[in-house]
């Protein structure tokens, strides 16, 4: 760590004494508009004619270029565009305004990417980045940024299968297994640590993503699946303020419960009463926990104890078979949603200050009746250019508070239970305990038990509170032409606060106070928790430090060279702390809680089994730090060939990892030529044509790994003998061969345009190699564990991106065209652990050599047995219903192997016209070549007296349905191999293909170059549609592929964006 | 210029003065240690429900209890049911064996704590805390050896110094390091070793029940030594251990206590009772909390009338087919399974009857009875036979240890080998029936199939 200190301290004392000799230099500043729209022109090259002194203009089309006093001829060029020359005398008396011409020649598209460490015109890159500049940014209306990049940037995948939870986007397919899946977000330079929600999308200005090796690394250990870069708006030098104001609502679907099809409740009801007749409730009618019954079981328990007559008790039964809940769950717990938002932004710049102020407002109900978020946001951003343009500094503040209501919950009442009666009045549902047995206690002094669902509504509150501050600085100083020092410095602090209030006569509270209910000798009561609220507190504070000092240093020689460098030191340090306490007995209105004792272990009234009462006492403290080190450079050879290097090396407090094992160099390096620069190239058609080609290697973290044997105190239940120890559990076995992981990429593309830009576009090829991943190892029970973890796997990614954009008609209408096509094709190409046949087939994440890591297997299966509908199944090759030994006899490799779990190929098309100030757009968006199993009737469920899907109606039930059906009969009694074995047969997986309509856009758009009375200059009135449907499917389940449990709700917003 | 200089040279230093090292080493999560200091060891071995928690097969595999058929379909995993009808393929297809894996866990969190011992240099002030972690290391490294030996091995005479095969024994923490079987006679040699050094180095009482003692020790020594019919020493422990503490609880003190809302599920003899050495409990499965499983009717039958334990013990259901246990030494539904002052008792009356020291066999045996009796109400045993004199005593060891851990297993396995004690177990659900004859080889459970398939090792027959 500290040689690299060094290195970097002799860069900097070298590169200051080179440049250290200049006399006293002057500045040439201006700023490279677009002639049309008066936009800026990042990535323009202005030259000092005759000379090596250039400079790029940057995001704000500005431009900086040292010089001694005198006359300049200064050439200012950019692809696509007109090259000028201007005659300028220094010391000029203003800023330079530079209007370019588009050369109607050649419309190559130029984008400035970020990296987070540096804006590079995408011309002179060599890695892998997807643009998404700020119309697609404001494309789709959403309260969440990441949203915003959904089937718009190639490569780039929402995932919705059954393991998302860890990884809800993967850029290029998965490499790594159990370590860190989720891609770096990086604002503004740096990594953000809070929750991405508070980021307002209307203050962002583009999104860069990096994909491959070249791109990244220069976020070595955490660039491992790949990294988002987000850029927030800024000023401009030399503007007049502009205000703009976005305002759009947002109204969404209710919530269709009658989605997933379930069976009919009057053959639930005859189930029920099949199992009640075969005593299988019996066991369950006084046992301990006194656990609740359905209605149906209840009516017949009453009949059979000759409580109600059997004339009354058909009635029942019969009622409740024309009864739905989910009626009731949809009239009274779910609505139809509106979002409303709202954006200010003012910016605007002199000569040497620029800024922006930014204010937002987003209000979004829930679809819970009762539930709902707000978020307001503050930013500001002000940029200095002082002493002459030779020291710049800025400072960001950006402030998001949030409101989060979860009060209301959704209760789970039986599917023909009511929550309403007749009259319409709340009534109550069966709710943990037995009906029978809450109303066997009644008048023995308890708290009234029951649970009314309609009664509970708006009366928890569960606030979640959130205030999130980032404050962000930047030094810069220009020590000499080329050279620039740059300290950057970021502070986060975000603290949150959970209060969870169930107030006294909430069927929580009371549900505590009478469990907790004491009877003394003599039959009197005491109330061990005390009569009253109860209340959680939880609260959060987290911060970070980050603070990077690089040099940036770019010099030409003899026109034809170009070197440009970038070497720096950053420093993390992010801390978290977290407390959550529960108070009982709490008032609100007088502010007041009582004690109880948490120690005691007290006899809970309904089952005398003995728990002490929840302290709900917790702390938290998290640290997490980074020393890295990093240079990156890139030589130009006549604006033909890019020959790029990069070299990270992280270190970071990975618990208990031996210091020199905590770090990790990568690297990369790649190469770019564009050949449509070469004397020799000539064709007409192509006018531009670049070829790139990297390698090099990102890293992956896994921090709950250690070199160590690695404890986690907790202190013991009050179930435990004895109850509120401090106790130590082993959570990792030593590892002293402990390793990051690595990530070898390979990227190669062909970035092209044809004449007019009629079509343009990249393809790109890529293999992943992720070596030394984390993986599971099992090894005996009589070690001491089941399994252990370590860098035991390797996998293997080839893939391609497409991205072509075609302008199909210009003139009046505009019809633009762009489609996007990933495939991407992973394996996992080594594995310590061979599971066995049931872990394959799911639902625990089982990789297997040679397949892809989410895979779908399937037992195969012979029909149905014609005979009694049982499903058939091989056993050693004979057809066979013995469906233990299917299970067990079943190798790995006998399994049915379908394909990957998660899509093997997808993109979007997306179509743009244009009509005087009208725009259309609509996103198709498609995934090919995965399978997913879809869910049928669960006879374990079924017979348990829960309610299962609507395949049940079309089981085998008579000989000769085998012929129509691949549904099994019902068995006599409930099987569990047999349940098993269906569930997971080959007649279960379906074709998860499909084309989605994801969404349109209309918007009107009125300037003020056109109308020329208008009060503003520019507004834009807009709808937009989105989640609207499924134009092709390759299953004929009913179901989305993607969202098996609850379909993508449909929502359409209204808005307008106006800029004064 | 010179103030650049001076800036960037300050901010080489600045960025070059912290420590890396220092500022790398902080922890990243409060909560995490890696356990190095004895407070921390102590910490672990104080994990209770990793460290005193025992496999429960036995249990449901004696005939301490027996259910109906809708008792045996309640049961939640396919084991309970077929450990129940003692079927041999009890652990196919079963990926987490906790029978198995559990007391392996405990010799892992033994191994783990005895090999830091050895790099701590102890200070004087701390030497008998150090004592006290490494003998409760060794303690329960030794329990769960033989807990382990109860079920997985044939039966072993320590006299007669049986061969066969013993257990896997795992003698350090490197999880890398597959250990093969053991003999039986190394398998017994390495349980007494350890459980004797334990002794040595813990103190006579524990602060909490759920930490071995030196009179723990003894009564396991104790239980050892009778399972292995080594009947000298387990008398010597047996009574070794009474001498640090002998006290009983008076059944006639608990008999008043329930005013309980509902009189089922009352649990009426506490955790923390007198006569706890040691606190351990079977694996909560499910069979251990259903209302369906009853103890043995002809048990249940053989208390008097007057006996205490009739009516403390048991809750009588019988519109549902049986009595049910509810005298564990938990206080709860969980089965007590640690050592006791009671099962001492048991254990030196019936080894000083074997050594026919009949007198002071039936003394022993008539002074824990008559705390299972109002005092008016108990008459004493009496015999001068050595025959009846074990009868009675094996007869009552039954009516007080019942549901308590793996000894009826245990007894079962010794017991079997004399004519005159040995029983053939039979059961039935709906047409299913089972038989287990004296010697049978399901006496001794295979070993699953999630260690074969690792571990190559020699399977029971």
């Amino acid at each position: 760590m500290k040689k690299i200190l060094l290195i970097i301290g002799i860069y900097l004392i070298i590169f200051t004494q080179l440049h250290a000799q200049g006399v006293e230099t002057r500045s040439i500043t201006g700023t490279v508009l677009v002639e049309n729209d008066e936009s800026p022109l990042p990535g323009a090259m202005v030259k000092l004619k005759n000379s090596v002194v250039w400079a790029i203009a940057d995001d704000n089309g500005e431009f900086e270029v040292m010089v001694e006093g005198g006359t300049y001829q200064l050439e200012v060029s950019f692809l696509g565009y007109l090259t000028q020359s201007i005659e300028i005398a220094v010391p000029q008396s203003s800023p330079l305004v530079i209007l370019m011409q588009e050369d109607e020649l050649s419309l190559e598209a130029v984008e400035v990417v970020s990296t987070g460490y540096q804006q590079l015109p995408k011309e002179r890159a060599t890695g892998s980045f997807v643009f998404v500049d700020n119309e697609l940014v404001d494309r789709r209306v959403s309260t969440n940024i990441l949203e915003r990049i959904e089937d718009v940037a190639s490569g780039v995948i929402f995932n919705r299968d059954t393991y998302s939870g860890s990884d809800p986007i993967s850029i290029r397919g998965r490499s790594t297994i159990f370590a860190e899946s989720k891609p770096l977000i990086v604002i503004d330079n740096f990594p953000y640590d809070g929750p991405i929600e508070n980021i307002n999308p209307n203050d962002v200005e583009n999104i860069t993503i990096l994909r491959d090796a070249a791109a990244a690394s220069i976020w070595g250990a955490r660039a491992g699946n790949g990294v988002i870069v987000i850029t927030t708006k800024k000023g401009r030098f030399g503007s007049e303020p502009q205000v703009s104001l976005n305002s759009n609502i947002t109204f969404g679907e209710k919530p269709d419960l009658w989605y997933y099809p379930n069976m009919g409740f009057d053959d639930l009801i005859s189930v029920e009463k099949m199992l009640f007749d075969r005593g299988f409730y019996n066991s369950q009618l006084n046992a301990a926990a006194r656990p609740p019954l359905s209605p149906v079981v209840e009516t017949l328990v009453a009949e059979r104890e000759g409580r109600i007559s059997p004339e009354e008790s058909s009635a029942r039964l019969l009622a409740f078979s024309n009864q739905d809940s989910r009626s009731d769950l949809s009239d009274h717990f779910y609505r139809t949603t509106v979002n409303r938002q709202l954006a200010l932004n003012i910016s605007g710049g002199g000569n040497t200050h620029r800024y922006t102020f930014s204010a937002g407002y987003d209000k979004n109900d829930a679809t819970i009746v009762g539930n709902g978020r707000q978020r307001i946001s503050l930013n500001t951003q002000n940029h200095w250019s002082l002493l002459r343009n030779r020291l710049e500094v800025s400072l960001g503040m950006y402030y998001t508070n949030s409101y989060t209501e979860s009060g209301t919950e959704v209760p789970t009442p039986y599917p023909y239970e009511r929550l309403v009666d007749e009259n319409g009045n709340p009534t109550t549902i069966t709710q943990g305990y037995s009906r029978r047995y809450i109303e066997s206690i009644a008048g023995q002094g308890l708290l009234d038990w029951s649970y009314i669902p309609l009664e509970e509504i708006g009366l928890n509150s569960n606030l979640s509170s959130q205030n999130d501050i980032r404050v962000n600085t930047t030094l810069g100083y220009n020590i000499a032409n080329g050279l620039k020092a740059e300290v950057l410095y970021q502070y986060w602090a975000n603290s949150s606060s959970n209060k969870n209030h169930r107030p006294e006569g909430s069927y929580y509270a009371r549900n505590q106070v009478n469990r907790f209910t004491q009877r003394n000798a003599d039959g009197s009561l005491f109330l061990a928790i005390p009569e009253g609220g109860i209340l959680d507190l939880g609260m959060a504070n987290m911060y970070s430090h980050s603070l990077r000092g690089q040099l940036t240093h770019s010099k030409d020689w003899n026109t034809k060279h170009n070197i440009s460098s970038l070497a720096g030191f950053e420093m993390k340090d992010l801390q978290s702390e977290g407390n959550s306490t529960r108070y009982y007995g709490y008032n609100d209105d007088l502010g007041i809680s009582l004690p109880v004792d948490h120690t005691t272990r007290f006899r809970l009234y309904h089952n005398n089994s003995l728990s002490s009462i929840g302290a709900g006492a917790g702390h938290t403290g998290v640290t997490d730090r980074f020393v890295s080190m990093y240079f990156n450079t890139a030589y130009t050879y006549d604006k033909k060939y890019v020959l790029s290097t990069s070299i990270r090396k992280d270190a970071s407090n990975i618990f208990g990892v031996e210091t020199n094992m905590r770090g990790v160099p990568l690297w990369s390096t790649g190469f770019a030529w564009i050949v449509s620069r070469e004397n020799f190239y000539h064709s007409g058609w192509l006018p531009y044509l670049k070829l790139r080609a990297t390698y090099g290697y990102n890293g992956n973290v896994d921090k709950s790994l250690s070199s160590y044997t690695t404890a986690i105190y907790a202190i013991s239940s009050s179930h435990d003998v004895p109850p509120g120890i401090r106790r130590a559990i082993i959570i990792n076995p030593p590892n002293p061969e402990l390793r990051w992981e690595k990530i070898g990429v390979f990227n190669l593309a062909l970035d092209f345009e044809t004449k007019n830009s009629t079509l343009s576009g990249s393809v790109e090829f890529y293999t992943k190699n992720g070596t030394d991943l984390i993986g599971d190892m099992r090894i005996p029970p009589s070690a001491g564990m089941t399994q252990f973890r370590g860098n035991y796997a390797n996998t293997k990614t080839n893939g391609v991106d497409l991205n072509l954009n075609s302008h199909n008609l210009k003139g009046k209408l505009n019809w633009n065209t762009n489609f996007l096509l990933s495939f991407v094709d992973e394996k996992v190409t080594s594995y310590q652990i061979e599971s066995n046949t049931r872990e394959y087939l799911g639902p625990i994440l089982s990789p297997k050599i040679g397949m892809p890591l989410f895979s779908i297997y399937s037992l195969p299966t012979a029909g149905l047995d014609p005979d009694n509908g049982n499903p058939l199944g091989y056993l050693d090759g004979e057809i066979s219903t013995a469906y233990s030994q299917i299970i067990a006899g079943t190798t790995p490799d006998e399994l049915i192997y379908h394909g990957s779990g998660r899509p093997v190929v997808f993109g979007a098309l997306r179509n743009s016209f244009d009509w005087k100030g009208l725009n259309l757009s609509f996103n198709i968006s498609y995934r090919l070549g995965y399978y997913y199993r879809r869910p049928s009737v669960n006879y374990f469920e079924l017979l348990n007296g829960r309610i299962t899907h609507n395949d049940f109606e079309m089981r085998w039930q008579n000989p000769g349905d085998e012929l129509h059906t691949q549904i099994p009969s019902m068995p006599q009694g409930s099987d569990t191999n047999r349940n098993y074995f269906y569930q997971f047969s080959s007649v279960l997986v379906e074709k998860g293909d499909h084309i989605r309509l994801q969404d349109i856009r209309l918007s009107y758009t009125l300037d003020r170059r056109k109308f020329a009375r208008l009060p503003f200059q520019r507004a834009e009135i807009y709808s937009y549609a989105n989640n609207i449907g499924i134009l092709w499917k390759a299953s004929d389940d009913q179901l989305d592929p993607d969202f098996q449990s609850m379909r993508a709700l449909r929502s359409i917003a209204f808005g307008v964006r106006v800029d004064f | 210029m010179k103030n650049i200089k001076y800036f960037l040279i300050k901010l080489l230093i600045v960025l070059t003065l912290p420590g890396c090292e220092e500022f790398l080493d902080s922890k990243p999560s409060k909560d995490l240690v890696v356990p190095v200091n004895l407070m921390d060891l102590s910490a672990l071995l104080d994990n209770s429900s990793v460290m005193n928690v025992s496999p429960s097969i036995s249990l449901i595999s004696s005939d301490d209890v027996f259910t109906t058929e809708s008792g045996w379909l309640g049961f939640r995993q396919d084991w309970e049911r077929d450990a129940y009808l003692w079927r041999k393929e009890v652990y196919e297809g079963v990926t987490f064996v906790p029978d198995w894996s559990l007391p392996y866990m405990q010799v892992f969190y033994a191994n783990i704590v005895l090999e830091q011992l050895e790099k701590i240099n102890t200070k004087p002030s701390e030497q008998e805390l150090y004592n006290r972690v490494m003998g409760s290391a060794l303690f329960y490294r030794a329990n769960a050896f033989f807990e382990l030996s109860q079920l997985y091995t044939p039966f072993y005479s320590w006299n007669d110094k049986t061969e066969g095969m013993g257990i896997p024994l795992k003698l350090d923490a490197d999880i890398n390091n597959w250990e093969k079987r053991a003999s039986l006679q190394e398998t017994y040699d390495q349980i007494a070793s350890d459980i004797k050094a334990a002794a040595e180095l813990l103190p006579d009482k524990p602060v909490f029940p759920n930490r071995p003692s030196k009179q723990a020790a003894y009564a396991l020594l104790a239980r050892m030594f009778l399972a292995s019919e080594e009947y000298v020493q387990a008398e010597l422990y047996a009574d070794l251990s009474l001498q640090i503490n002998s006290e009983l609880i008076d059944y006639s003190y608990l008999a008043s206590a329930s005013t309980m809302p509902v009189p089922q599920y009352v649990y009426p003899i506490p955790f923390d009772n007198p006569e706890v050495i040691y606190f351990q409990q079977l694996a909560n499965d499910s069979f251990h909390s259903s209302e369906l499983v009853f103890v043995d009717s002809t048990l249940y039958n053989s208390y008097h009338e007057r006996d205490l334990r009739k009516q403390l013990f048991f809750y009588e259901n019988f519109s549902l087919g049986g009595a049910n246990f509810q005298g564990s030494y938990t206080g709860t539904f969980m089965k007590f399974s640690g050592l006791a002052i009671n099962e001492l008792y048991l254990i030196s009356a019936e080894s000083k009857a074997r050594l026919n020291k009949i007198p002071e066999a039936m003394s022993m045996l008539n002074s824990l009875l008559v705390t299972r009796y109002e005092t008016s109400d108990y008459m004493e045993y009496m015999t001068n036979s050595q025959e009846e004199a074990l009868q009675i005593i094996l007869i009552e060891r039954r009516k007080e240890l019942l549901f308590r851990g793996t000894n009826r297993w245990s007894d079962l396995r010794r017991l079997n080998r004399d004519p005159r004690f040995a029983v053939t177990l039979e059961r039935s659900i709906g047409d299913k029936n089972a038989t287990l004859i004296p010697g049978d080889s399901r006496y001794v459970l295979p070993i699953p199939e999630v260690e074969l398939d690792y571990n190559d090792l020699e399977q029971n027959p």
